[in-house]
């Protein structure tokens, strides 16, 4: 067997609340009251905060869930792709309604925002096992089985990488030929600061969507004094059409955890972490394995590559539903077992991060990107890019297009040679990088995708995933599901994000019901850009960005979607709703 | 010590002074509005983002503004910063989407709520909001809950400024406080109504900036314009006795901690002198409590400069002649 680490370092118990919730949701469908009392004595903390803990995250239920708990998604591309029908199907087969549990207690019918398969919607969560490309008959088949005492893990889909473009093979950088431990090989002749001066040279950016300097990050924990030090790599994927990290995580989890141990050894830590979202239950055995294999070799555990003294263990910590958690202030509070909320910014994570100490995160395709630029050199990752865009870029395709899945493409691409590519059909509005990214019109096509420009908005600076929409796609709709989906993920800690997000919600509403004037769309313009200028975080700041820009972009499309006849009275006040409340007190 | 200058005014503050409580050294209208931050209370502030100004230079060092406006209660000042608050049209203009956004969610029941007068939000909305509303969608309602025999629990006021679940925490041993749910949907909650049976959890209602937390025992009694704040204290084994009494002839309708201009606590009390004492007898009365020229609790009664006459004359007031200071301006 292969020497584990003995733990110097112990994790304090707290740490292990969300494993703890996760094993009663999971044996017994919910988390009851014994068990949160059980929690609360052994945390020594009271019942309001785990209860509080159990609130913030939406995979953990205080009722029972049924003994199957269907998640199905809701996110936009999903609903073109006929979510609707699916609702309706899993409604009928199961007699359940959704946000409930059938009588019986068998099912439990749930949303939720995107999982991470928008390449192959809709698809849905059954028990946390992965059912792709549905329709009614497939709805239909699953739920008669699972009634015949069928498990889901044995009927589940193993969803395809769909993998659709690759550069030549000298200039893809994240499909090139895999081969374990070729890249730790060269940690010691390069040492720690070598290291870090090999990610400079690349200029490799962060690609979770900051695009802040990698080598700065390390270099800044590096510095720091401290006894202990941390290497958490954020599996959050929960941007709405993306699903590049589940790729990646699939098929080259390797090539992840080692970017995790040469980012350990360049800054002296001896943990790492991989923080994998709930929806992504089914990769963790399979992430498991790679761990595992990585320790057998002699990868993971002490003196790694037989370099004295650096001794680094990974483990991965699942998430429970909650897409802030992607904000890394955000995650390290999750990580430390409490709600979700994101710091005040006193500190960056490089000071005092996990448990105060400090912590490099960076997202899973940086860790990717790191591993490779060390395997092939900085100067072979920076001539597959172009001038200050080094390297290439992984993109999630979806939507209205032939080919969805992934593409590794050469950083100056237009986006009309990304449209060609995958097949789009009658594209008219993109969203780019997500809801929280900004959306651009066909009219755009000719900008290219690359790390620069974001205030010059020449270049189109892509976090990671195209949602193409055609023609007939309602834009109000698209629109509205983002900000039922921010309204929904919002933490709530701040004022202008918490009420924000919900004033957006409604006036969406009432712009898809015709009311609204001219006057109407610069408030709810006014309204995104007062969120995006004073939120606490991320979250908020990006939230309005794709109404914003729409409104700029789509100009011409809501004012026919106004009421010729709309004169500022709402037409459709029901006057028998408004005085129920008052009919009922007179009587 | 490090120099910044704010809406003009050049200071020296020590070095990890935040921009809020460098404002406040200065005073006046310098001082960025809090609905969240309290100076006692540690980890609060960043939340409510009325306190959002302006940094036009970032530090002597670095001399690019910061491209956000920042919240004033957690940032620390740097060497050469220079902030702008209410020199700023920006700030004052962010400062009424503020009170927008505060007031998406909590309605409009001045009239019949106890905090009116003494509401930090009210002020807040007085002095930086606009006169109407632009949001006109269904506000989220909660029915009121009993926390122990002492504090009323009304939700739907709540702006989730978070201070009341940290003097649970950090005030009181046995915390069953604290925040459900996310987002919207996030609220205020006691663990299964238990009744908060601590020796402080009375100062929850003190620190709520608005009429979420009130006292039961002062619900729907008075107003508190029509009250005379008198400082007071007592010997007390638990906390330091210093109060302030609010009296209406002889009669003491309740019992609060002592406010500063910030609306806040620096002594905070225990539940026996808040609850127990309700008789002057109890009580050494200093004399009546300078109240802010501008509040509303000072109409029709006394103004800052009665306060400023000498000290002694207060203390050797006897009780029958508190209501003779009714009426003075």
């Amino acid at each position: 067997m292969p020497e584990i680490i003995s733990k110097k370092f112990q994790e304090p118990p707290r740490t292990q609340m969300l494993n703890k919730l996760w094993q009663f949701q999971q044996e017994r469908g919910y988390i009851d009251d014994d068990a949160l009392k059980g929690l609360a004595t052994e945390f020594g903390i009271s019942e309001i905060e785990v209860e509080g803990v159990i609130s913030f995250y939406h995979f953990f239920h205080r009722k029972p869930t049924g003994k199957y708990t269907i998640y199905l998604n809701n996110s936009i591309v999903s609903e073109i792709k006929g979510f609707q029908r699916i609702m309706e199907a899993f409604e009928r087969e199961t007699g359940a309604t959704f946000g409930t549990v059938d009588r019986t207690g068998t099912f439990g019918l749930f949303l939720t925002p995107c999982i991470g398969l928008s390449d192959q919607e809709p698809a849905a969560l059954i028990n946390f096992y992965p059912f792709t490309n549905l329709n009614a008959i497939k709805v239909k088949d699953i739920i008669s089985r699972l009634k015949q005492g069928v498990l889901p893990e044995s009927i589940c889909d193993a969803p395809s990488d769909n993998i659709r473009y690759v550069p030549a093979e000298d200039k893809s950088v994240f499909f090139r030929k895999y081969q374990t431990g070729q890249a730790l090989g060269k940690m010691e002749s390069l040492g720690p600061q070598g290291i870090i001066e090999e990610i400079k040279k690349s200029e490799l950016a962060g690609r979770g969507g900051a695009f802040y300097p990698t080598w700065k990050k390390w270099e800044a924990t590096r510095q720091q004094p401290a006894s202990q030090k941390f290497v958490v790599c954020n599996a959050d994927e929960g941007e709405p059409g993306t699903f590049k990290d589940r790729v990646l995580m699939n098929s080259y989890a390797g090539s992840m955890i080692g970017g995790m141990i040469i980012c350990g050894y360049a800054i002296g830590a001896t943990q790492g972490i991989i923080y994998l979202r709930g929806e992504y239950w089914w990769l963790k055995s399979k992430i498991e394995a790679a761990l595992q294999e990585f320790r057998v070799i002699g990868f993971l555990g002490k003196n790694i590559c037989d370099i004295k003294g650096f001794d680094f263990d990974i483990r991965i910590q699942m998430g429970a539903g909650s897409y802030v958690c992607g904000e890394e202030t955000a995650l390290l509070e999750s990580l430390e077992g409490k709600r979700g909320e994101p710091r005040t910014k006193w500190y960056f994570p490089v000071e005092r991060g996990y448990l105060q100490y400090p912590t490099v995160i960076n997202n899973v395709e940086t860790f990717c990107a790191a591993e490779r630029i060390i395997e092939m050199g900085a100067d072979a990752f920076r001539e597959s890019g172009i001038p200050g865009s080094p390297g290439t870029k992984l993109i999630s395709v979806s939507g209205d297009c032939k080919l969805p899945g992934i593409y590794e493409i050469e950083w100056g691409m237009t986006v009309a040679e990304l449209l060609e590519l995958c097949g789009a059909e009658d594209p008219y509005y993109i969203q780019v990088s997500g809801p929280s990214g900004e959306c651009i019109t066909v009219k755009e096509k000719f900008r290219r995708i690359s790390m620069l420009d974001l205030l010059a908005r020449k270049d189109i600076r892509c976090g990671g995933s195209f949602m193409i929409f055609n023609k007939q796609r309602d834009i109000v709709k698209i629109l509205l599901n983002f900000s039922a989906f921010f309204k929904e993920e919002s933490c709530g800690i701040c004022t202008p994000c918490r009420a924000g997000n919900f004033i957006i919600q409604r006036k969406l509403e009432r712009l898809q019901d015709g009311l609204f004037n001219e006057a109407d769309l610069q408030e709810l313009k006014s309204w995104g850009t007062l969120m995006k200028n004073t939120s606490r975080c991320g979250l908020g700041k990006t939230a309005a960005n794709s109404l914003i820009s729409a409104i700029d972009k789509f100009h011409d499309y809501f004012v026919a979607r106004f009421d010729k006849d709309f004169n500022g009275l709402n037409l459709k006040f029901d006057m028998a709703a408004a005085t129920a409340d008052y009919e009922k007190y007179k009587s | 010590m490090i120099k910044v200058t704010i809406d003009g005014i050049e200071l020296e503050v020590e070095e990890g002074t935040t921009i809020m409580n460098a404002a406040r050294k200065i005073g006046g209208e310098v001082v960025p509005p809090a609905m969240c931050y309290y100076t006692s209370l540690k980890g609060s502030g960043g939340k409510c983002r009325a306190c959002l100004v302006k940094v036009a230079q970032g530090s002597a060092k670095d001399p690019r503004p910061m491209p956000k406006l920042v919240a004033s209660c957690c940032t620390n000042v740097q060497d050469g910063m220079v902030v702008l608050n209410s020199t700023s049209p920006e700030v004052l203009e962010t400062r009424r989407g503020i009170v927008e956004f505060l007031l998406v969610n909590h309605p409009l029941d001045c009239p019949i709520c106890d905090q009116a007068g003494e509401c930090e939000l009210q002020n807040f909305a007085f002095d930086h909001g606009l006169q109407k509303t632009r949001s006109e969608f269904h506000r989220r309602e909660f029915d009121p809950i009993d926390i122990g025999p002492h504090i009323k629990l009304h939700m739907t006021r709540c702006i989730l400024c978070y201070r009341c679940t940290m003097v649970a925490d950090q005030l009181t041993e046995e915390r069953v406080h604290g925040v459900l749910w996310r987002g919207e949907a996030s609220e205020i909650s006691t663990y299964i109504q238990k009744a908060v049976e601590n020796d402080f959890s009375g100062n929850m209602i003190d620190v709520c900036p608005v009429g979420a937390l009130t006292d039961r025992h002062f619900r729907f009694r008075n107003r508190v314009w029509f009250l005379n704040p008198m400082d007071a204290h007592r010997n007390c084994s638990k906390c330091s006795g210093k109060v302030v009494l609010w009296m209406r002839g002889e009669e003491v309708y309740r019992v609060t901690a002592r406010k500063d201009q910030y609306d806040e606590v620096k002594e905070f009390i225990c539940n026996e002198c808040r609850w127990d004492h309700y008789d002057t007898k109890d009580w050494v009365v200093e004399g009546p409590r300078a109240v802010e020229k501008w509040s509303v609790i000072t109409a029709n009664k006394y103004s800052k400069e009665t306060v400023e006459l000498p000290e002694q004359l207060f203390s050797k007031l006897d009780n029958a002649k508190w209501d003779s200071f009714e009426g003075v301006t």
